[in-house]
């Protein structure tokens, strides 16, 4: 059987966040809860978790792609974005891959100075996450404020659909978490004005 | 229908159970580990039943028994699991016995493993290749299916890609019944009258009937249903701008994913390059191969996550009649698990970019 296929070329706008840091951060469960939000907002998402065998220190990234049309892109993108930096030790290709108009978001508390984007033109945005993170009431819910602050900048999402999100992610027995991650992305969501709007050349 | 987030491995746990999967057996390796979980989830409010088996040795053992048994079955796991289950898949393709395994590899080092076999006999299993999560709903079907049309295990290839991507997908209706049992299959009386009777890879006998097995004309038999089996299965590939491209680009699964994305961003600046997809790896698609190459095709290229195993049926397909190249020097991560951070969109390009100025004419 022949199935043929032609490209279809189109204006499709499809926004790459890269997540980073290591096992027990909370990097993917800020990726799923972006990703919840982006579908609660009506858009289509893929996400790619990649992690090692081990729930604290080895590797923990995510690839999200959030867009108007389904999405075209493979799991792992080459540029990017944005980018949401929760630890250095395996931010080098994050940094690599960081197209000059993108957005970094890192957490201050942990990311040593020196890590950094490659390219001086990507904005920079430093979160002292840990701090924030505790005043609301749990150090583990850092990652969810660097999302906030994503937001925060961007419109990625609505702020609605964000703090919503923050409950659709956690299993049953983690519940008891939803409320403090709620103020944490809240808290993020007071971090600056917009800088890089997501969706203003967005073309229906 | 809501739309959820669901993990590929859960789409794949869900095809399955839709399909009629009612029995499920498996060891946790990674990537083949949280479908293992997912079916434990999904199987018994269906009346279904789920094991996680002492080793993959007694999954695919126990996956033989319920599909003897009549009951649409599967088991899986990645390349060094499987290995250990080749000796049964061989047999129960002797013994005319149909279910799926997932072989959900690390990269694509298992293309050899999955669509040739470690078994003995002259056995071949059907081998489905979906490029993502939102294929593998259709294709699972399709793959039990085949399983029980041909009573031969069926094989349905992912990867850690597949089974950790997310994505939104349309929560499907209510979970459909599982077809009744085969009238060939068994029912707990190996004696007596009726259909009781015995299934074996020596053949099916009634052991009332005192006369043993015979061999001769079981392996006839055998060998005369595999010929009809890859006559009777239409090779299938997806087709991407192949009618006029001087590079053709050949991949399945994930990778075909990262071509087809090469294949639009090369077009959008006009250069002439195509993507031929197997989706089905056996039988291969040598025909969709070769009418893909017979076009205007300068060069071939297989872009497998591999040091080059596809490329051999790429070349069967062509006997010579086009230039064959491999793209398929990648590293891979810390890992392990077939994360290769160069398999990307821009580095594809780069390579075909390359082709192109050595096969190809100028950019029209």
């Amino acid at each position: 059987m022949f199935l043929i296929r032609r490209t279809v070329y189109h204006s499709l706008v499809e926004r790459e966040i890269l997540f980073t840091g290591i096992g027990g951060q909370g990097v993917q469960l800020a990726a799923r809860t972006l990703a919840e939000a982006a579908m609660a907002d009506g858009r289509r998402v893929q996400l790619f978790a990649s992690y090692g065998g081990m729930m604290r220190g080895g590797n923990s990234d995510s690839f999200l792609v959030i867009a108007d049309r389904a999405i075209t892109l493979p799991p792992v993108v080459g540029t990017a974005w944005a980018a949401v930096v929760m630890h250095h030790e395996h931010a080098a290709d994050v940094w690599a891959k960081l197209r000059p108009d993108s957005i970094a978001i890192i957490n201050d508390s942990v990311v040593e100075p020196n890590s950094r984007p490659n390219n001086s033109a990507v904005e920079v945005v430093e979160v002292p996450a840990l701090d924030i993170a505790s005043e609301v009431g749990s150090p583990l819910a850092a990652s969810l404020v660097l999302v906030g602050a994503l937001v925060a900048r961007t419109d990625l999402v609505s702020a609605d659909a964000l703090l919503d999100g923050a409950a659709k992610v956690l299993p049953s027995y983690r519940s008891e978490a939803a409320a403090v991650n709620r103020e944490a992305l809240a808290a993020g969501l007071k971090i600056g004005e917009t800088t890089h709007p997501a969706w203003e050349l967005s073309v229906a | 229908m809501t739309t959820r987030l669901v993990e590929g491995s859960e789409v794949v746990a869900d095809a399955m159970v839709r399909a009629g999967c009612r029995f499920f057996a498996g060891y946790p390796m990674t990537p083949f580990t949280e479908v293992l979980e997912h079916m434990a989830t999904a199987l018994p409010p269906v009346g279904g039943v789920c094991v996680n088996a002492e080793s993959e040795l007694e999954a695919v053992g126990m996956v033989w028994g319920a599909a003897a048994a009549g009951t649409r079955a599967a088991t899986g796991s990645t390349g060094q699991g499987l290995s250990l289950m080749q000796e049964s898949i061989a047999e129960a393709s002797l013994a005319g016995i149909g279910f799926v395994v997932l072989n959900m590899a690390r990269g694509q080092g298992d293309y050899f493993q999955a669509t040739r076999g470690g078994g003995h006999g002259d056995y071949r299993t059907p081998v489905l290749a979906p490029s993502g999560p939102v294929e593998v709903a259709e294709l699972m079907a399709e793959a039990f299916e085949l399983a029980d049309r041909w009573r031969n295990p069926v094989v349905v290839v992912g990867d850690y890609y597949m089974a950790h991507t997310w994505v939104d997908i349309e929560t499907p209706g209510e979970v459909p019944e599982p077809p009744p049992a085969p009238e060939w299959s068994l029912d707990g009386h190996s004696g007596g009258s009726g259909a009781a009777k015995l299934v074996s890879p020596l053949g099916t006998a009634k052991r009332r009937d005192g006369v043993g097995y015979d061999l001769a004309a079981h392996y006839e038999g055998c060998a005369q249903r595999r010929r009809e089996m890859t006559a009777g299965i239409t090779p299938r590939a997806e087709l991407v701008e192949t009618d006029d491209a001087e590079v053709v680009l050949v991949a399945y699964g994930t990778m075909a994913r990262y071509a087809d994305a090469a294949v639009s961003a090369l077009r959008s600046e006009g250069h002439r390059v195509g993507l031929v997809r197997p989706i089905t790896l056996w039988p291969f698609p040598e025909a969709q191969v070769k009418a893909a190459a017979d076009g205007s095709a300068g060069v071939v290229a297989v872009y497998e996550n591999n040091a080059g195993q596809m490329i051999d049926d790429v070349r069967l397909s062509l006997l010579g009649s086009s230039p064959v190249v491999g793209l398929n020097s990648f590293a891979t991560d810390s890992s392990a698990f077939g994360i290769a951070p160069d398999v990307t969109v821009e580095n594809l390009t780069a390579s075909v970019r390359e082709l192109l100025s050595e096969f190809g004419q100028d950019a029209t």
